[in-house]
């Protein structure tokens, strides 16, 4: 008997005290531990792609909008995860809501709807192009020309952004690697944006009022400030930084478990979008 | 460490048994030894002694052993006031360092308190100590020693290690079981071959903290809990042996390896023959990354919970000792042989009462790595049988013939060859050989005499930056005169007189009476290296007057 209550409590022994760390996939066994808002030397970006930020500026009393929806569900089914979208809802009278329903106006949406000269609904921007003023264009017209445009462009410097959520909680953590040298300043844009989000949306045909309407890629807020945090990096081609950032979601509406952190490089001066990722 | 109600009470306890009984309490035993090392320092520039400001320096302790039946009680006093030159400052200090209650019976022996235990060679446990080395790793816990039946021995200790006068962080676990085939299995007994197995497993459980990785802005991912096991095998026929134990240690990065992620594994297997006149041995050691301490921020000599036991010769004169080796518990290979012969007496060669041969030879390199990262990797890759640098070796040849009834000369040669890195600086090989005359001769009536001689060339040069005074070629001679059968005179000096630094004199005064011994010495001592199984500790340089007492009752 006291044969087998040794081996029992050696094999619990065993069992219990000897940890294994796994290492992630460059064979390294760390966790990042800096100060968030920070920006540190980072491991890279292993997914080099040049993707699209399709903004749409639009609202609940808009009758074109749901045209314009359609459009960009049809294009993220084709481009799949090279296109994010981006519903931005300013504080025009077209996002006046219905009955009880919540405003989903952001300020940031109100910010950038005045710094690009918003004036009519739905308007659309691929990675804020700017060519002697940024390109507006409606989506209801099709998107895939801009799309495909900015897709053109080289990827200068690859992004990735990784969320990990406890109840309303995020640590989110952003890799960047520079593809090409940059010499303009850049920023990182923080964005949370929500999808299912019901509320009653006019549709095309003016009169009509879709009480069960529902909104996706909803921007909700603006994690950083409206313009992004400043990345510290010397913009030389094969530079890797990394920079760990803490949100906490600020509406008890918002459904976590349907809310996406979206993260996007965008020249400082310009404005233009390099690469987004969510 | 601030002795605990536990330690009082049996200090209480001897007291009271010492002042009323002497010798005995309730029909016990008391028994106990008393060790005091002091020193009373000069400062010397030449040789580099330092003045401490204290003068006087000691290193004291006294052991007192309580039994009665099965049971027994312990402690252990100590004082370092301060300690003296070469051990750890932080010893500096007086109080109770040990204290224990055990109880033991034909099946199980328990203890509560502090206690030393070793499964197997020590690869995966060794809590010991060594006064000379200023090591001492105890465990605070409990140990339990089982034998339910016979020929098996089942052993379970935890607890935390004994850090001068601290604890460790760690909390040590460890179980170990060993069965004696021939005993335990009654068919077995009468067989030829004897075989002993064992197994033993040991975890140190250590809390998460913040350390740096060499990418900035990460942190390690720390294993709180690192597990080491170890299968061990010893076969003995009539004059032969064979021994093996393979230990494995998990992902355990610390300061010692420079934390990273590689595990460990330590191969050690020894064979010997041996029959009336002659023996020989060998043995062989691969140790990768097996630095095992109780806490992973642990750099000095204490913590250790393993030890890798060493396979080079413990020399014992001066100069072929000059250059211990220094077990590389972070890697190492090794391979040592040794032949005693015995040439028969009253042959040519043997003479009247036949002389002793004694030849050793070992070779220590580090491992053939290939590095693959720092702090927070792997660290690096390995062949099992490839070599890499090396770090030591040496061989000697000792013919020793007693001439006559009164007379006996012992003769050694000895070459050493010692790289510098594993103590951890700079300069190339360092190749010395040694020559040995050492001669005893009995005087009667309680008078002996004993005269040494010693020379050693080395190509090492005295280099200031590096500041080795072993450095250079040496010579040295001692006469020992023992008389009226409990004292002793010696006087020596050790000197160097090419291409280094250094007159070391010492005389020396002893008296020996029963179990109590006295010795006065006043002199130099050179700075080097003091090294007893492969642990080591620094000696620096000294001058003045040195007084040792032990006695025990």
């Amino acid at each position: 008997m006291k044969r087998y209550l040794f081996f029992s409590l050696a094999l619990a022994l065993a069992a219990v005290s000897c940890d294994k760390i796994e290492a992630d996939s460059e064979g390294r066994y760390i966790q990042f531990s800096g100060a968030t808002g920070e920006w540190y030397d980072g491991k890279g970006v292993a997914d080099h792609s040049q993707r699209v930020l399709l903004e749409k500026y639009t609202g609940v009393r808009c009758k074109n909008c749901p045209d314009g929806d359609a459009v960009i569900y049809a294009a993220l089914e084709s481009y799949g995860h090279k296109l994010v979208a981006l519903a931005i809802h300013d504080s025009s009278s077209f996002t006046r809501p219905y009955g009880n329903d919540a405003r989903l106006s952001t300020a940031e949406g109100e910010e950038w709807s005045n710094y690009f000269g918003i004036s009519a609904y739905p308007t659309a921007m691929a990675n804020r192009k700017y060519n002697d003023g940024y390109s507006l264009f409606n989506p209801a017209g099709g998107v895939n020309a801009e799309v495909d445009e900015a897709l053109g462009e080289p990827t200068r410097v690859a992004l990735a952004v990784t969320s990990d959520r406890n109840g309303a909680a995020y640590t989110i953590d952003v890799d960047i690697e520079f593809l090409q040298d940059v010499a303009d300043p850049l920023t990182l844009t923080l964005l949370l944006m929500e999808d299912s989000v019901r509320a009653t949306q006019l549709q095309p045909d003016g009169s009509t009022k879709d009480t069960n309407y529902i909104h996706n890629h909803l921007l909700r807020d603006v994690i950083t400030n409206a313009w992004g945090a400043d990345i510290s990096a010397d913009g030389k081609a094969g530079t890797k930084r990394h920079a760990r950032f803490a949100y906490t979601v600020q509406n008890p509406l918002w459904k976590p478990e349907h809310c996406k952190v979206v993260a996007f490089i965008s020249d400082k001066n310009t404005r233009q979008i390099l690469n987004v990722a969510e | 460490m601030k002795p605990t109600r536990f330690a009082i009470l049996l200090l209480a306890l001897f007291m009271h048994t010492v002042a009323a009984h002497g010798q005995g309490i309730g029909g016990g035993q008391v028994t106990g030894n008393v060790q005091i090392d002091g020193q009373l320092t000069r400062p010397d520039s030449l040789i580099g002694a330092k003045d401490d400001p204290e003068r006087w320096l000691m290193n004291a302790r006294a052991d007192i052993l309580y039994t009665n039946g099965g049971f027994n009680a312990g402690l252990r006093f100590e004082a370092y006031t301060p300690p003296l030159p070469g051990f750890n400052a932080q010893y500096k200090g007086q109080g109770l360092a040990n204290y224990f209650v055990s109880y033991a019976n034909e099946q199980i022996e328990v203890t509560a308190g502090t206690f030393y235990e070793q499964f197997g060679s020590g690869m995966i446990l060794r809590a010991y100590e060594d006064r000379y080395i200023g090591i001492d790793n105890a465990l605070l816990g409990f140990n339990i020693h089982a034998r339910p039946i016979k020929g098996v021995t089942l052993k379970g200790a935890i607890g935390k290690q004994r850090r001068y006068w601290e604890y460790g962080n760690g909390i040590v676990r460890g179980i170990d079981g060993e069965i004696d085939l021939n005993t335990a299995f009654s068919k077995l007994e009468e067989m030829p071959l004897h075989i002993t197995m064992g197994a033993g497993f040991v975890s140190r459980y250590e809390a998460d903290e913040n350390i740096a990785s060499s990418t900035q802005g990460y942190s390690l991912k720390l294993p709180l809990n690192v597990g080491a096991g170890a299968m061990r095998m010893n076969l003995a026929y009539k004059g032969w042996s064979l021994a093996g134990e393979y230990a494995r240690k998990g992902q355990d990065p610390n300061a010692m390896n420079g934390y990273i992620y590689r595990k460990g594994e330590a191969l050690l297997i020894s064979g010997a023959y041996s029959q009336k006149g002659f023996s020989a041995s060998v043995q062989a050691k691969r140790v990768d990354n097996m630095g095992f301490k109780s806490s992973r921020r642990e750099t000095g000599e204490m913590l250790y919970i393993n030890h890798i036991p060493a396979i080079t010769k413990q020399h014992t004169y001066a100069f072929l000792s000059m250059y211990p080796y220094a077990t590389q518990a972070t890697g190492e290979m090794g391979l040592q042989g040794d032949v005693m012969y015995k040439i028969k007496k009253e042959t040519l060669l043997g003479g009247k009462y036949g002389t002793d041969l004694h030849f050793n030879c070992s070779v220590i390199t580090g491992l053939d790595t290939v590095a693959l990262g720092g702090a927070g990797t792997e660290g690096y890759s390995s062949t099992f049988f490839s070599t890499g640098e090396l770090y030591y070796g040496d061989m000697s040849l000792e013919i020793a013939r007693k001439l006559d009834a009164k007379n006996k000369i012992a003769c050694t040669y000895g070459y050493v060859v010692f790289n510098p890195v594993i103590e951890g600086h700079g300069g190339g090989l360092h190749h010395n050989n040694v020559i040995v005359a050492d001669y005893s001769r009995k005087l009667g009536k309680g008078k002996s005499l004993r005269i040494e001689g010693e020379w050693m060339g080395s190509d090492s040069h005295y280099d200031s930056e590096i500041d080795d005074k072993r450095s250079g070629d040496w010579i040295m001679g001692l006469v020992e005169y023992n008389f009226g059968g409990h004292f002793f005179l010696s006087l020596s000096d050790q000197y160097c007189y090419n291409d280094g630094i250094g007159n070391y004199y010492t005389a020396a005064f002893g008296y020996t009476k029963n179990a109590t011994r006295l010795q006065l010495s006043y002199g130099k001592q050179r700075e080097g290296i003091l090294c007893i199984g492969g642990v080591c500790r620094a000696v620096p340089a000294t001058n003045g007057l040195t007084v040792s007492l032990t006695t025990s009752f």
